[in-house]
């Protein structure tokens, strides 16, 4: 639901600060109304904030919007008005450090289209697609909604590519939407396929390479998969390789991947899994490391056992943190060459509540049930590895626990299936991980809910843990001040995060960067 | 202002004022900002909002009234926030200049307020109801006062042909007028490619050019009728042009054009770091003058200063060769001086710690041995680390002040870019320096034991206080520090 709330609570600001708003003339003329908004990243950081409003009714049938850019200190860099059809929203956008890609769908039409600004907001260029896939659709949610898309990703020099289904949702297409206007974008259809379904997500791209971890699948609860590497060529889309991720004995589930440059070998990170092993069941063996060349041959491969890291794993006041799953979030390298990996732990349980609705229901003669399965979020676990991967540390980040509410009709799913659903819907405590370039360090962001002794309130607290210089910084925030002021935090830009204070009494809400302390 | 007004306000700051011209080289005292008769201020600002809104002509009764209200209510909040300075050889020549002009030119005007205002950009204003302000920002500039003479007869000169209460009713007109109300039901109502909000954006656009147009129109003229003031007074007439010149060069620093951050704050245990002065880079363009849906160039009330001064050669010309010998200039000299100090006063009064930073630093360019200047950097410093430190450094230190004049920008961008464990060396550093260091203050101390509390060196900690409680056994942080 964070998400959800970014949304609304970056639109109540940037509404505030509407230009027009100088004139209170117009203001029963003009009905304002946000419908989607969010932040524009590139490479996982934030460069910038868009916002996408209704401001009147123009035609029959169409609107017209405001479209607004701002860069990474809220501060303006564009506003301009479009006229689309009423069933227009923004999906989402991308930055790729020359062009801004907007991913706009109508709901009525059934289209998607694409289109890209310059950095002083210029359109450069637009581009639309009929979409025919009812999974790909059912995905973008319904008009009012904004959608909860991930799938559109930059590639520097080039352009963005969009990760979306077809064929129902046994295979994926990935497509190339490129700067210059005068060229011809790319897009890739995975094998067409009578059994099974083959999944794609975004690795890792550059001017030379595009990297999508595969994955194929017997059957739509996703159990047992096998995954592989998928290398395309980013000027035309054709395949470089396409490599199994398995040996004799183990298989790979690929989480980051980086090409370097220097040694012109890509690695990936993540976890390895015995080949017997139920994908979306077990926890897996451990973590791994892998070298490949640019022809997608493997080199090399250094593992480390979760019975190796665990030697590792502090005793915290609730015990060894050992049981449950570990969601990852992310696996990154830091500037010393090192590697972070960082997890948060989870499992299922009977949800009181749920149950009680239930019942409820089923004495008053059935009707809309709910879910009698919540998911209970724990702690944070950050692994930290040598440049040779051997483990060098494991921090827990103790964190009260929390729990998600799972939808009607998703008991019976497998918990590694449902963990998926909660990080879609932005239910872990788990905010981000930020490369701060500029101190070379990593900071690990997350919120924590304490419960305080006597009150029924939780209080909300805002986490960083940032590994600089050799060593591990903690950083914490408590958001909520008072019953007037409340506050909440997001991530910003490197080493920032966005703080936002609601004063109840005052009626005003401000917003402001604060840097994370280290 | 009456002139038993003008008795009262002298015989007051005669018998509280500031010691702060003595020896400002070596330390500064803070101007006095406590306005003496703010209730009687605020109740004259009252009365002639009563008078203003009886005056009313215009069919358009309420919008006129809730405008005025605004005015008022703005000009009463800024009162109450203490945002006006009230020092005392400030306002005595101030003073004394209006009452050369007013009485030279026979106008009469006796409930006219003239307020300093604490704010730190080169600017004056005339609200149109009895209240003229000069920015503290202005009078840093200012080099003699014939320049001040002429700040404040353009300022009477818009108050005179009621330019603001006019523009008032015109922008009454434009925007809720017949005509406007018609061109809107009209665009409402046509069938066009173009969009109604469009339409109505550029009806908007015109009403804003308008208005814009409008001002600059009236700033020559107030230039002009300035100058028709002066005229009859003892003040040099080329100074206006001399100060309008000036006055396109105030986005520039005082005086020095180079940061010295990386002097200041280097010391042998703590060298300075390249890297804190490492401009962000943003991924978006700098020039943002198309950002908004207005052109905010086109948005500009004042002509240029050069364009401004070119207008006034023919006038000047005519009034050359008056004897100015009458005027003693030190006195501009010393307000200047002061409001140099002031600005920083201010700047941490509206939060704005960067820009506090960056004028202590102009300031210690001319007054390295200042002790005024050394206190609030430490004061600056060791509040920026525990606002860091509780995640509250958004509020004193902006993200970014793009545009602005270059060292500013670079104060801005190191505070940013320190981490709080270097904002705390620097601050630390600083404090336990030598040559800043003086063991005669009481604030050094005190500001070297919170620095060593929060960082956490409790050695350090009780020798400051045991030799704090040595030096200052009446000391007025005694209690603070026997409190921890």
């Amino acid at each position: 639901m964070k998400k959800y709330l970014l949304s609304i609570i970056l639109s109540v600001f940037l509404l505030s600060n509407q230009s027009f708003s100088q004139s209170r003339t117009f203001d029963d003329i003009l009905k304002i109304r946000e419908r989607n908004s969010g932040v524009l990243t590139e490479n996982g950081a934030v460069r910038g904030y868009y916002s996408f409003y209704t401001i009147g009714k123009s035609k029959k049938g169409m609107r017209t919007y405001l479209l607004r850019i701002l860069d990474e200190n809220l501060e303006d860099v564009k506003n301009l008005t479009i006229e689309e059809p009423k069933s227009v929203g923004l999906l989402e956008g991308s930055y790729n450090g020359q062009q801004i890609l907007l991913k706009f769908y109508d709901y009525y039409k059934r289209e998607i289209y694409f289109r890209s600004y310059d950095l002083k907001g210029e359109l450069v260029n637009e581009e639309t697609r009929i979409v025919d896939n009812a999974v790909e659709w059912q995905s973008y949610g319904t008009k009012n909604t904004p959608g909860f898309v991930d799938n559109l990703e930059s590639v520097s020099g080039l352009g963005f590519l969009d990760y979306t289904k077809w064929q129902g949702s046994r295979g994926y297409k990935i497509q190339m939407i490129p700067n210059d206007p005068n060229q011809k974008g790319w897009y890739y259809l995975s094998e067409r396929r009578n059994r099974g379904y083959d999944d794609a997500v975004f690795i890792y791209a550059n001017n030379e390479l595009v990297i999508s971890a595969v994955s194929r699948s017997k059957n739509a609860n996703y159990n047992n998969q096998i995954f592989g590497l998928q290398a395309l060529n980013s000027n035309n889309g054709d395949q470089i390789f396409n490599v199994l991720l398995e040996d004799l004995i183990y298989k790979y589930q690929p989480l980051n991947a980086y090409f370097d440059k220097n040694s012109d070998k890509i690695l990936i990170m993540g976890v390895f899994f015995e080949r017997r092993e139920m994908t979306g069941k077990d926890n897996g063996e451990g973590l791994f490391r892998m070298e490949l060349d640019r022809k997608g041959n493997i080199l090399n491969t250094s593992h480390n056992s979760w019975k190796e890291i665990n030697k590792f794993q502090p005793v915290t006041a609730k015990g060894k943190t050992e049981g449950g799953f570990i969601f990852f979030h992310d696996i990154i390298q830091s500037e010393d060459g090192s590697v972070i990996a960082v997890g948060e732990q989870y499992r299922k349980a009977a949800d009181a509540a749920g149950i009680a609705v239930n019942v409820l229901s089923t004495a008053l003669g059935g009707g809309i049930g709910a879910s009698t399965t919540k998911m209970v979020i724990e702690d944070m676990i950050i692994y930290h590895f040598n440049p040779d991967f051997s483990i060098k540390t494991v921090k827990v980040i103790e964190k009260a626990k929390s729990n998600f509410s799972l939808p009607y009709g998703y008991d019976f799913y497998n918990v590694h299936w449902l963990s998926k659903i909660v990080k879609l819907y932005g239910g872990f405590d788990y905010l981000f991980t930020q490369n701060i370039e500029q101190d070379d360090a990593v900071s690990i962001g997350y919120i924590d809910h304490i419960k305080t002794p006597g009150s029924i309130y939780k209080k909300w607290v805002f986490g960083a843990s940032t590994y600089v210089d050799g060593e591990f910084f903690s950083d914490k925030m408590e958001l909520k001040t008072s019953v007037q002021n409340s506050v909440s935090v997001f991530q910003a830009k490197p080493g920032y995060i966005t703080v936002l204070e609601h004063n109840k009494e005052t009626k005003t809400i401000s917003i402001r960067l604060e840097r994370i302390n280290y | 202002m009456s002139t038993i007004k003008i008795f009262l306000l002298t015989t007051f700051f005669s018998a509280t004022c500031s010691f702060g011209f003595a020896q400002i080289s070596a330390d500064y005292t803070p101007a006095n900002t406590t306005n003496p008769d703010k209730k009687l201020f605020i109740s004259r600002i009252e009365k002639r909002l009563e008078k203003d809104i009886s005056a009313i002509k215009d069919e358009k009764v309420k919008e006129v009234e809730n405008l005025f209200e605004d005015r008022a209510r703005f000009l009463i909040e800024k009162a109450k926030k203490d945002e006006y300075l009230f020092d005392a050889p400030t306002t005595l020549l101030i003073q004394s200049v209006f009452k050369e002009i007013n009485e030279k030119n026979n106008l009469g005007l006796s409930e006219l307020d003239i307020l300093v205002d604490r704010r730190p950009d080169v600017n004056a204003s005339c609200s149109g109801e009895g209240t003229i302000t000069i920015n503290l920002g202005l009078i840093r500039r200012l080099e003699n006062e014939s320049q001040l003479a002429f700040v404040l007869a353009h300022e009477m000169a818009h108050h005179l042909k009621n330019h603001v209460n006019n523009k008032i009713y015109t922008h009454v007109d434009q925007f809720y007028g017949k005509e406007s109300k018609e061109k809107l039901k009209e665009l409402t109502n046509q069938k066009s490619d173009i969009s109604q909000l469009e339409r109505t954006f550029n009806l908007m656009l015109d009403l804003i050019y308008q208005s814009g147009g409008y001002s600059r129109e009236k700033e020559m003229e107030a230039d002009a009728y300035a100058i028709g003031l002066l005229e009859k007074t003892k003040y040099n007439l080329i100074e206006a042009q001399s100060f309008l010149y000036k006055m396109d060069s105030a986005d520039y620093p005082k005086y020095n054009k180079e940061s010295s951050l990386s002097t200041v704050f280097d010391f042998s245990k703590y060298p300075f770091k390249s890297k804190w002065l490492k401009k962000p880079v943003s991924r978006f363009e700098d020039d943002r003058t198309n950002a908004t849906l207005f052109n905010t160039d086109m948005m500009k009330t004042h002509p240029s200063s050069i364009e401004r001064a070119a207008v006034l050669n023919p006038i000047i010309a005519s009034a050359m060769g008056k004897n100015t010998s009458g005027i003693d200039n030190n006195q501009v000299k010393e307000i200047a001086e002061m409001a140099d100090f002031e600005v920083i006063e201010s700047a941490i009064f509206f939060k704005t710690y960067d820009v506090a930073l960056y004028f202590c630093l102009q300031q210690l360019s001319v007054y390295p041995d200042n002790r005024y200047l050394k206190t609030t950097i430490m004061k600056i410093m060791t509040e920026l680390y525990w606002a860091r430190k509780n995640h509250e450094f958004g509020k004193y230190v902006a993200t970014s002040v793009m545009g602005l004049n270059e060292p500013l920008n670079e104060t801005n961008i190191f505070l940013n870019n320190l981490r709080l464990s270097e904002l705390g060396q620097i601050a630390y550093h600083y404090i336990n320096n030598q040559s800043n260091f003086d063991t005669e203050s009481e604030e050094h101390y005190y500001y070297a034991w919170q620095m060593a509390a929060m960082l956490e060196k409790p050695g350090v900690e009780k020798a400051v206080k045991e030799k704090y409680f040595q030096n200052f056994p009446k000391g007025k942080y005694l209690l603070k520090l026997k409190s921890k």
